[in-house]
């Protein structure tokens, strides 16, 4: 990208991407063509080679070595139904962090009104960080499964999954990685997790409509939708064996041809975190905004949002874009729950999330529109 | 020769390259009609690797079958 790089809605979806996403993609459209799984000449057979190299670095990219668990979806939201809708609850209680995203609380609250379940919310901080010295006093032998947004959409906090997994045991966890993926370590084998939801255009970098669930023990997850795979096909039931059980149709391989691309060619920061927390200080320092973060620097992600005591959500978004050219996201993020928590519903804060590619000063930019928009 | 006949393309491709890693002559190719398999995709390699191949597939946890009786 030339010159100042304005856009802070990554959180939304990233851009830029790496040049090679593009090319990969194009690469395939223009000159590879070729289907996936489904025919035995050299043309499909290139192109499922490169869809399964793609699954193994995906995998790899959240401490995955089994790459068949990874399920290809369209995005977290799709692997998010899939587990839900899949998982075989008997009208227990589910667990959620009170940061959720309603691509977790829309098909869960579905769920609960046709399963009788019953959703609780996990005791936490007031910037919503799990108090895991406290989940005990809401595990209950009812409990059947445990969901965790890692990297909070609304103000960055990325909560303390293993030790989580720790206190919750047995019990299934569900990672909603959609936005922590590409900007925080995810290590799920290692930590136990049992599901692992992430996007494939946020922080990874690639191109949308891509994504993937992981899945520890896919034995007890039923398939969201049937259809071919280009394998048992002599049979009406779908195939019990991964990952074809949950990819019926043909997958979007180029999409996934510059997801790959994304995943070789990830840059490295032009900015340091040093830079974000510095840009944090300066703003709590403006008088009238207040910031929305992780009350403390090592659970702080990639992105935070503020409000104005004198100014509508709408209106500084609108300025900050009008005069200065920043494209950031107002509203609700749809995460009402966790605006609910932090006390900005239902109007929302402006959200700022940031790229690899932003540098300290397209930072300090920030942070002057920001200043001058407040103080006029 | 020999076919190698696994359930999913993913195991046909990760064997294809556990083969090749291994510097093991190996192709990709349908599975003839004749033959029972849960994929379309198979790998052809020569009879005399039948152990060497067996053990690399053995070794990455891929499920796979054998038929022996292919002749080319």
């Amino acid at each position: 990208m030339n010159g100042r790089n304005t856009y802070f809605d990554n959180a939304a979806t990233s851009f830029p991407k790496p040049p090679e996403v593009a090319a990969g993609m194009a690469r395939y459209l223009n000159e590879m063509g070729g289907s996936y799984g489904r025919s035995a000449h050299a043309r499909t057979v290139a192109v499922s080679r490169l869809v399964e190299e793609t699954r193994t670095l995906l995998a790899a990219r959240i401490g995955v070595t089994q790459a068949a668990h990874l399920i290809f979806t369209h995005n977290a939201t799709h692997a998010i139904n899939i587990a839900l809708k899949g998982f075989p609850f008997a009208g227990g209680a589910v667990l959620v962090s009170p940061l959720e995203h309603n691509a977790v609380m829309r098909p869960l609250s579905r769920i609960a009104a046709e399963r009788g379940l019953t959703i609780r919310t996990l005791p936490a901080h007031p910037d919503g960080t799990v108090d895991i010295d406290r989940i005990g006093a809401v595990l209950c032998d009812r409990t059947e499964l445990v969901i965790v947004n890692h990297e909070s959409n609304v103000n960055g906090v990325i909560q303390p999954i293993a030790e989580i997994k720790r206190r919750i045991g047995a019990v299934p966890l569900l990672l909603d990685a959609a936005q922590s993926a590409g900007h925080v370590a995810i290590a799920a084998e290692r930590d136990g997790i049992d599901m692992v939801a992430i996007t494939g255009h946020k922080g990874l970098l690639g191109p949308t409509g891509t994504g993937a669930l992981y899945l520890k023990d896919p034995g007890r997850i039923a398939p969201l939708i049937d259809g071919g795979t280009g394998s048992n096909s002599e049979q009406f039931e779908m195939p019990g064996f991964l990952p074809d059980k949950f990819e019926a149709g043909t997958p979007n391989i180029a999409g996934i041809c510059g997801l790959r691309e994304a995943l070789l060619h990830r840059p490295d920061p032009r900015h340091a975190a040093a830079d974000l927390f510095a840009l944090l200080e300066e703003l709590e320092r403006i008088p009238g905004l207040r910031v929305f973060r992780a009350a403390d620097r090592e659970r702080q992600g990639a992105l935070f949002s503020f409000v104005s005591e004198t100014m509508d959500v709408a209106l500084f978004g609108r300025r900050l874009h009008d005069e200065f050219g920043i494209e950031t996201r107002i509203g609700l993020h749809c995460a009402p729950a966790a605006h609910r928590h932090i006390g900005t519903f239902p109007d929302g804060t402006v959200r700022a999330a940031f790229s690899p590619y932003h540098t300290a000063d397209d930072i300090a930019y920030l942070l002057t529109a920001v200043r001058k928009v407040q103080t006029g | 020769m020999i076919l190698f006949l696994f359930e999913s393309t993913h195991a046909v491709i990760a064997a294809e390259k556990r083969c090749g890693d291994a510097g093991i002559s190996c192709a990709v190719i349908p599975v003839p009609r004749s033959i029972s398999s849960q994929c379309g995709l198979c790998i052809e390699a020569a009879a005399a690797d039948r152990e060497r191949v067996s053990a690399l597939l053995r070794e990455g946890g891929i499920v796979f079958s054998i038929h022996e009786e292919y002749v080319k």
